[in-house]
Formats: structure tokens, C-alpha cells, sequence
């Protein structure tokens, strides 16, 4: 047993004192895991030591310079079943933002935003041939509009943003009506309006609200029956919002009650779900504390929902998570909405082809903003395009 | 410096470790005392000055008191001297601010006084000297000649700043000599790996929950007991954990301090309650206070207006806010109750309900305990006893119960002792199979002390909540 035991200690103290003296010889900058910049081992001087401020900086910079720091970092978001939470950046009154953007290589980025607008010219143009109105959807990120509540260090994207929509717009043809959420949400934010959840980098009700309002601008021209619609028109729900953002930092902020849609006041259509080809009874709203349950009960790769409003049109809607919200403020406007998000669909069919099949009015695009604003790949991704 | 940080756990421990081994018996003391003043003096360099200016003055005093041991009349003056001396450190750096701040605030005088910064653990070993002093004056110990036993006694670093509140009397002779084994090495070993996985895992845990939840606002019925319940279990795994690893250290250098927690949470009883929890300091009060003031022996009332006092000083002691004098004041109502009103009643009550009972006063208590103000404390009380379940509860139970059970649901349960008879269990006996439990039981240790450590490095939200004490 005292083998044991002196075994025991050895392996201890060994452990402490290997990985210890491995530290020292530690003095990286960047960490590439986190993203972030690490403290670095400083000499020390008589007033720093005496301040107390060379024992903090020898504090932090052996945690940030601790041997296998990365590796005790991974294993802890395996070990508490949770994806890396340096994604997320707390600013002001508990907003929660996705990590900062870095600046992209403003010329190839040019250039794959150029052949992205071919792409979205091509798809436009076959659908305007059987005079179906193709409307791209643009929504910033959190941190281009809500950008007083930024952390001092952190940039807000909106410059890459307004850089990346004129030269997409400037290479979009006439066959492509573009929204662009930037102008609405930064005007809702002066006015002390926000468009999104405070722990999610979702739109919220305004910020659909606001986007939908412009789209039935859009289809009102060709339907005057479909009119804009406004708060009242909705029975809301305040609750405090499951946000993903906050799901992956351990729910550790307590944001107040914000507004979920929960039902139509006036429901004067009834209508039936399929999801991948199957009758589904999932809800179309009103379910859950999260935006995703809350709204369509989750992603789906293929949903259509067919009302019995049939003089309306049909809508075809592509993109991520950041669709949900738009389909149920569409479908009590809708005869027929389908939404395809190509993340996750293997059925093959491209744009043209879900038009068809629904004899879609209008397709709506909206790629993801969640990540990167205007990053190539989400934007091919929600075309139905391969990406490379 | 923090037990659970990288800086102590992959650096000074070790280091301190290989030379307190290396060195010769006869410098043993004087590498702990270093590493030790080295301990302190990190991060506030200047209050390693006011520590040893109070053990100079116990130092002397303890001298003088010795020397005058026959005249009654001398050593009293000389005990009573020091004592207003260690207290007026004390009340300097921790009350002074309380008090300009109320007077100014009761009689409207401007005020600009600055409040001092707080020494770290000035509380702590404040007391420690005045009981060496005591003891001394008290002839239970002999005055000690040698100033730096008397320094490394008050700053022996794995007890300085978080207790438990060591009596000269429990380590005077280990202080002169000490036997190391290796069995009380890797005792003292495991008992730091235990304290350390409660700190880092569940206090950390329990804390970001009830701060998340408990920030003055009203909740739901059952989300605030989910956060006061929340608070109770980090307080009990914050503190008891920093005692583990105090006594594990001290194995490991040779010490034998005495147990400081002993599963308060199982009480039936409010005086249970305290002679499980933070047992040192109970003790501590029990007597340097309540004896020398008569303890039970002067008659009822007398008895009444001594545990007034102790509770009085109880409840101070944990911080220079009003909230924690009302804190003592509410355990001293209740022990009044318990002993002196309802006794006959509750010794006829089933002990499930006495423990139910006696939980939700300390929960309750607890509540009055982290509250800054009674405006935040009735928000939290009239939340949890409203007893309006609502969509909201589940609501909100929805985010926090997912996200905290892994946490919330083994701290509740490691807050009985199930672990040490677990232990136990695995760690006697003789023979090929006790080893073989042995080899299980260490090396489930060191697996969960690695996760331990992964929370570490991810974790930045690390403050030891006793360290203001």
C-alpha cells in the first residue's frame, strides 16, 4: 500500500512541477484556439512588483501560457458537452455578440462577392423567365448596427457590411430586388428600437417586422389584398429568451423578458405542414422560449405549409435559421410557402427546381449573417450551390 | 495568490514543495515561512508589513505576559492592551469605513473619507494572534521565543488568508517538529485534489448560477429558490473547499490543522448547523468570548445578552455591511428559539421536517447574508414565498435547469457525506484487493482532478468569496 501511495505522490507532483517548468519556457502571443491576444511573460521592476502590477501580469501570463492550455481548453467543452463559447462576446447590458470579424482580403473578397452576384443573377434571371420576382433579403450581423453596446475592443463589421452590399448590389441585375436590413435596423436603433434578441444574434419581431414590411411592399404591388401588418395584428408572448449565444456560455446572463410572436388575433386560414416530402404536425409558431422553437419549432431542410388562402401567392424562401421568423409572418400571407435551408437538404433540387414544384410566386433569399457577414460560403450554401 | 489558480498550482506549490523536501530539517521552517510571506505579499505587497506589525505586537505582548505571569493585575492590562491593538488594525482596515460612512450619513456631514483597501485575510489571521495571545495569557501554551515561529504560525500560507482559524495550542508542537510519511502525504494530497475539484467545479458552478439569477431583481417562485439554492451550495463548496485544501496542504508539510466543516447541511437543528459549520470560528467565539463573558454560568440573562454579543460579533466579522450584523442577530434569534422557546415542541417533530426546517432558515438566512441591502432581501423573500408558480417559472427553468443539473444535482448530493464513506470503502483494508481499490480510487481522483483542472484554465470566474473576510 505505501508503494501505492508513493506512487500516487510522485505522479503528482511530477505532473504539477513538468508542466509547471514547461510554462516557463512559454511566451506566445496569439492564441489561434481563442482568438485571441495572450499575456506574455514581462520583466519585472521595483515599481511594478511593489503596485501589485507584476504579480497580475505573472497571474495572467502563466494561465495564458500554461503547457497543453489548448488542450485543457478543448476538453472542457467536451467534457461539459458544449461547442467553444469563444464565438460569443458579452458587451454592454448583457448583449451578446458573435466574435469579432476579421477584415477579409479586400480583393479576393471582391472578387468571390462579384462571382456570388453572377450567381444570384444567373438564378434570378431563370426565374424571371416564367415571371417568377426573385428578392434578396440582406441581414448585418448584431455587432454592424447595435454597435454602442461593443465591447471598447471589439470593431463592429458594418464597414466590411457596406463595403460587401455595394459592390454585390453594383453587380446584381435588374432581375434581383434587394432589401438591405442595414438602413431599417440602424434607423430602429437610433430611435431606441432594437432588432435583435439580447442573448441571440437573431432578428427579433421588430427587426421581422421591419423586413417583412418591406417584402409585402414588394408583393402588395402584385397582391393589394396583402396590406402591412403591425404588432397589433399579432397576440405576443415576453419571456425570457433561451438565446443560442447564451446556451453556449452556460446561460450565465439573465436578460429581461423580450417579445416572441405567438399567434395571428385574427386567424382566418387554417393550413397543413410537411417536412421532407412527410405530414408533420409541428407548429408554425407559438412553442418554446428559444427563436428556433419559437418560431417554425427548429430548422428544418424542407418545409412547405400550405394555407387556405388560395388567392395568394406562393413563396419560396432559402436560407439558415435567420428565415424562421420571415416564413411565419409570410404564411398567413401565403397560399403555399416552402422554405428549403441547403445546409441540411440532400434532396438535389436546386432553386429553380422548388419554384417550379410550387409554382412560387416569389423566392426570397436571405443567406446568414451569423458568422460572417457576407461570407461566400453561407451565401453559396443558401443558393443551392456546391461550395468549393 | 488563489489555491485554484495556474500560477499556485503549477508553479509555487511545486517549487515550494521541492525545496521544503530538499531542504534540512532545521530550514524547513524558514522556506514555509518565506514562500509564505511570499504568499501574501503577492498582489498587495504592502499588507505583508501590517501582518507582521501585528504578529510583532503578539509577539511582545506574549513575552510580557509570560514574564508577568504571577501579577494578575500587569498581564491583564498587557492582554487587554494588545487585544485593542490587534482590533484597532482591524477595525482600521475593515469597519472604519462602515462607520465614518453611517455617522456622516445619520448626522448629513459631508463626507471624504476614503475606506482603506482590505488587507486579505485580515480577519483570519487577526484572530489567530489574538487566541496565541490568549492562550499564553491563559497559561494553556508558552509564550514562544522564537519570532519567526510566531510569524510562520500566523502566515502559514495554506491557512492565512480563507482559515480555518488555527490555535497556537493545535500547532505549537508541530511547529518545533514534525514527522512527514507518505501516507500523509498523498492524505494531504487528496484532501487538496477533493477541496480543489469543489472550488473549481461546483462553487464556480453554483456562483455563476445565483449571480446570474440573484441580482436584485424579482423572479419567479421557483427560479428563486433554484438561485438561493444555488447560493447556499456555493458558499458551503466555495469555503469548505478552500478548508480542504488548507488541510491537505498543511498534511503535506506535516500539519494537522482541525476540521472547519463537517456537513453543515445535514443538521436538524440551527445549533447543529453551527457546530458543523465553519468550526473554527465557532469555536473561536465560543472561547475568546462567550466563556470570558460568563459563558451559561451568570444566569439566563446573562446567558441571553453573551450569545447577543457572539452573534453579534459573528456576524460583523464576515464583513463591514449592516446585512451581516442582522445575519447574526437572525441566528441569534433562532437559537433563542430553538433553545429556549420551542425546544420541547420541535424535540417532538420527525427529523425529516426538523431537517427541512432547519435548511430553509439557513437558505433564508444565506439570502440575508449576500444581500447589500433589506430592499434586495424582501425582493428575494417575497419572491420565494409567494408561491405564484407560473408559465414563467417553467420558463425560465427551461434555460437554467438544462444548463446547471450536471452541476447543481452531484453538489447537492456530495453536500452529505457520501464521498468519504465512499472513500472509505475504497481506502481500507489489507491485501491485494484493498490495493487494487486503492489504485481505483486514485486513479478516479486523478481523473476527475484533470477535468478540475480544465475548468481552471477555462474558467475566469474564479473569486474565493471568503477572501473579503
Amino acid at each position: 500500500m505505501k508503494i501505492v501511495k508513493a506512487i500516487f505522490v510522485v505522479i503528482v507532483f511530477a505532473f504539477l512541477g513538468v508542466i509547471g517548468t514547461l510554462t516557463l519556457f512559454n511566451n506566445r502571443e496569439i492564441s489561434d484556439l481563442e482568438a485571441r491576444d495572450l499575456q506574455t511573460f514581462q520583466k519585472p521592476d521595483l515599481e511594478s512588483v511593489m503596485d501589485g502590477s507584476f504579480s497580475q501580469m505573472v497571474d495572467s501570463a502563466f494561465s495564458d501560457q500554461l503547457e497543453f492550455r489548448d488542450f485543457f481548453v478543448k476538453m472542457y467543452y467536451k467534457v461539459t458537452f458544449q461547442t467553444y463559447n469563444g464565438d460569443v462576446v458579452k458587451g454592454s447590458d448583457d448583449q451578446l455578440f458573435a466574435s469579432c470579424q476579421d477584415a477579409p482580403d479586400r480583393e479576393k473578397n471582391d472578387k468571390d462577392l462579384i462571382n456570388v452576384a453572377n450567381e444570384i443573377n444567373k438564378i434570378a434571371d431563370s426565374l424571371a423567365e416564367d415571371r417568377r420576382k426573385f428578392i434578396f433579403v440582406s441581414i448585418p450581423r448584431k455587432d454592424a448596427v447595435m454597435t454602442g453596446f461593443l465591447p471598447d475592443s471589439y470593431t463592429s463589421s458594418d464597414e466590411i457590411y457596406k463595403h460587401s452590399m455595394e459592390v454585390l448590389i453594383s453587380h446584381l441585375n435588374e432581375n434581383v430586388i434587394v432589401i438591405d436590413a442595414y438602413e431599417l435596423f440602424t434607423e430602429a436603433y437610433k430611435n431606441g428600437e432594437y432588432c435583435y434578441f439580447t442573448t441571440d444574434h437573431h432578428v427579433n419581431f421588430t427587426g421581422g417586422m421591419l423586413i417583412y414590411n418591406e417584402i409585402t411592399k414588394i408583393i402588395g404591388a402584385d397582391y393589394p389584398e396583402i396590406q402591412f401588418t403591425t404588432e397589433d395584428d399579432y397576440n405576443i408572448k415576453s419571456v425570457v429568451v433561451n438565446g443560442s449565444f447564451n446556451r453556449l456560455i452556460g446561460q450565465s446572463v439573465k436578460a429581461d423578458p423580450e417579445e416572441l410572436l405567438i399567434s395571428l388575433k385574427n386567424m382566418d386560414f387554417t393550413y397543413t405542414r410537411t417536412e421532407d416530402g412527410k405530414s408533420s404536425s409541428k407548429k408554425i409558431w407559438g412553442t418554446g422560449s428559444s427563436y428556433a422553437s419559437a418560431y417554425m419549432d427548429d430548422d428544418n431542410p424542407e418545409t412547405i405549409v400550405t394555407t387556405s388562402n388560395t388567392d395568394y401567392p406562393n413563396i419560396l424562401i432559402t436560407g439558415s435559421s435567420f428565415t424562421n421568423l420571415l416564413e411565419v409572418l409570410c404564411i398567413p400571407d401565403c397560399h403555399i410557402m416552402a422554405s428549403v435551408d441547403y445546409r441540411e437538404n440532400e434532396t438535389g433540387k436546386d432553386i429553380k427546381s422548388y419554384a417550379d414544384q410550387i409554382d412560387a410566386q416569389y423566392v426570397i433569399y436571405i443567406p446568414s449573417q451569423s458568422n460572417n457577414a457576407h461570407s461566400i460560403g453561407s451565401m453559396k450554401t443558401h443558393l443551392g450551390l456546391e461550395v468549393s | 495568490m488563489v489555491f485554484s489558480s495556474s500560477l499556485f498550482l503549477f508553479a509555487f506549490l511545486p517549487l515550494v514543495l521541492a525545496l521544503y523536501f530538499i531542504s534540512h530539517t532545521k530550514i524547513k521552517n524558514y522556506v514555509l515561512l518565506v514562500a509564505s510571506l511570499i504568499f501574501y505579499a503577492w498582489g498587495e505587497p504592502s499588507f505583508v508589513f501590517v501582518m507582521i506589525g501585528v504578529v510583532a505586537v503578539d509577539y511582545i505582548s506574549a513575552i510580557l505576559i509570560e514574564k508577568y505571569l504571577e501579577k494578575i493585575r500587569v498581564r491583564q492590562v498587557i492582554l487587554i492592551i494588545t487585544i485593542a491593538i490587534n482590533f484597532c488594525f482591524l477595525i482600521y482596515f475593515k469597519y472604519a469605513g462602515l462607520f465614518v460612512n453611517t455617522f456622516t450619513s445619520i448626522f448629513s456631514i459631508e463626507n471624504n473619507f476614503q475606506s482603506p483597501v482590505l488587507p486579505i485575510g485580515i480577519s483570519f489571521f487577526t484572530f489567530q494572534a489574538i487566541s496565541y495571545v490568549f492562550d499564553v495569557y491563559m497559561k494553556d501554551v508558552s509564550a514562544q521565543k522564537n519570532p519567526f515561529n510566531v510569524l510562520l504560525y500566523v502566515s502559514l500560507f495554506p491557512q492565512l488568508i480563507a482559515g480555518p482559524i488555527v490555535r497556537y495550542k493545535t500547532v505549537e508542537s508541530q511547529i518545533i517538529s514534525r514527522t512527514h510519511s507518505i501516507e500523509k502525504i498523498s492524505d494531504g494530497i487528496v484532501r487538496f485534489i477533493i477541496g480543489f475539484i469543489k472550488k473549481v467545479i461546483f462553487a464556480n458552478k453554483m456562483a455563476l448560477l445565483a449571480d446570474t439569477l440573484l441580482d436584485g431583481s424579482a423572479l419567479p417562485t421557483l427560479v428563486m429558490w433554484l438561485g438561493a439554492s444555488a447560493y447556499m451550495l456555493q458558499i458551503y463548496f466555495d469555503f469548505s473547499a478552500y478548508s480542504d485544501m488548507a488541510i491537505g496542504l498543511g498534511k503535506i508539510f506535516g500539519f494537522d490543522f482541525e476540521e472547519n466543516f463537517n456537513f453543515p447541511y445535514k443538521s436538524t437543528s440551527i445549533t447543529e448547523f453551527w457546530r458543523r459549520w465553519h468550526i473554527s470560528l465557532s469555536t473561536w467565539f465560543r472561547d475568546y468570548v462567550y466563556i470570558p463573558l460568563g459563558g451559561n454560568k451568570k444566569g439566563k440573562a446573562r446567558q441571553i445578552f453573551n450569545m447577543f454579543m457572539v452573534w453579534a460579533f459573528t456576524g460583523f466579522w464576515h464583513g463591514a455591511s449592516w446585512n451581516y450584523l442582522l445575519w447574526g442577530i437572525y441566528y441569534f434569534i433562532l437559537l433563542i428559539l430553538e433553545k429556549h422557546v420551542f425546544h420541547k415542541v420541535l424535540d417532538k417533530i420527525p427529523v425529516a421536517i426538523k431537517w427541512l426546517l432547519t435548511s430553509a432558515f439557513v437558505l433564508v438566512g444565506w439570502m440575508l447574508f449576500r444581500s447589500e441591502n433589506l430592499a434586495d432581501f424582501g425582493t428575494i423573500i417575497s419572491s420565494m414565498f409567494s408561491f405564484r408558480i407560473s408559465s414563467e417559472d417553467l420558463n425560465m427553468l427551461s434555460l437554467y435547469v438544462p444548463s446547471y443539473a450536471m452541476y447543481f444535482i452531484p453538489a447537492a448530493i456530495l453536500a452529505f457525506p457520501i464521498y468519504p464513506a465512499v472513500q472509505k470503502k475504497l481506502c481500507s483494508g489489507e491485501g491485494r484487493l484493498a490495493v487494487t481499490r486503492q489504485i481505483i480510487f486514485y486513479i478516479g481522483l486523478l481523473a476527475v482532478f484533470l477535468i478540475a483542472i480544465c475548468f481552471m484554465v477555462q474558467s475566469t470566474y474564479n473569486p474565493f468569496i471568503y477572501f473579503r473576510f
